[in-house]
């Protein structure tokens, strides 16, 4: 696995340095990447969920056209 | 019809004699800089090109010179890991972790809904990185007086790759923390990217 790194630049001198990420950093970083995988799967269950819904009104005859009217 | 030339004495733009062959009592480079920004409406405050780090850390930018002002991102490097880039309040160095709301609507280029919204959350999403793509992502943010101590607001505008699929999104965010920010912190989790981060202070 790769070392994370933060990099601090002090905007008012310019000066800037790197440091590894502290333990308390890398805990924080990987909940918030459990809400992100979370917050995808959502999304890709509604994605999946509107190709499912679109195929069962296409089994029901609507064109494409009727479809798009339909959910705008 | 010929214009007349004019200099910046520091303080005015007058007219150049047409025998004055000697500029030295007149403008400066650094004069006529300030003349220009003078008129602008936003001022580079910082600017950082960064790759191989998990977060930047951008200090000193907010401050009671500006009430407001703007912040652009691009990627520039391939992460190894699909992520969200991810943006926290900074008081001298001190992350604040908490009381982030947003709301953020996109649609992807196939035209599906893909949202964002954060209740309470301990983070901004700013927008997406995707590990096979290395230059695609980008943000525009307005951010609403960092500085006061106030209630901190943002507008957003990206575009994002995200496992191959592409989205824009707009919306808005809140820090409900009414505390003075110096500074902010943009990170990624479990991977380090690349990009140019750029500050501009908003005239008032």
């Amino acid at each position: 696995m790769e070392e994370l790194k933060a990099l601090i630049v002090d905007a008012a001198t310019g000066e800037s340095y790197e440091r590894p990420f502290t333990a308390q950093e890398i805990a924080d970083r990987e909940v918030m990447q459990a809400e992100a995988v979370a917050r995808q799967a959502e999304q890709d269950a509604k994605a999946d969920a509107r190709v499912s819904a679109l195929a069962k009104l296409s089994a029901l005859g609507l064109t494409d056209a009727e479809v798009g009217a339909l959910i705008g | 019809m010929a214009k007349k030339a004019r200099v910046w004495t520091g303080t005015e733009f007058v007219e150049l004699a047409s025998a004055q062959t000697d500029l030295t009592a007149y403008s400066t480079t650094a004069q006529m800089n300030t003349a220009i920004g003078a008129g602008s409406a936003l001022t580079l405050i910082s600017s950082t090109a960064f790759s191989g780090v998990a977060s930047v850390n951008i200090t000193s930018c907010f401050s009671a010179t500006y009430t407001n002002y703007k912040v652009l991102f691009y990627q520039t490097h391939q992460p190894t890991a699909n992520r969200d880039v991810t943006l926290q309040l900074l008081a001298t160095t001190t992350p604040a972790t908490t009381a982030y709301y947003q709301g953020l609507s996109g649609t992807t280029a196939t035209n599906t809904a893909n949202n964002t919204v954060k209740n309470n959350g301990s983070e901004i999403v700013t927008c997406q990185i995707w590990d096979s793509a290395a230059d695609t992502s980008s943000f525009d943010m307005t951010v609403f007086k960092p500085f006061l101590a106030n209630r901190t607001t943002f507008t957003i505008t990206n575009f994002n790759v995200s496992s191959g699929v592409y989205f824009g999104q707009a919306g808005g965010a809140l820090h409900s923390t009414q505390t003075s920010y110096n500074g902010f912190s943009l990170a990624t989790s479990g991977t380090n990217f690349g990009g140019v981060v750029k500050v501009y202070g908003i005239k008032d």
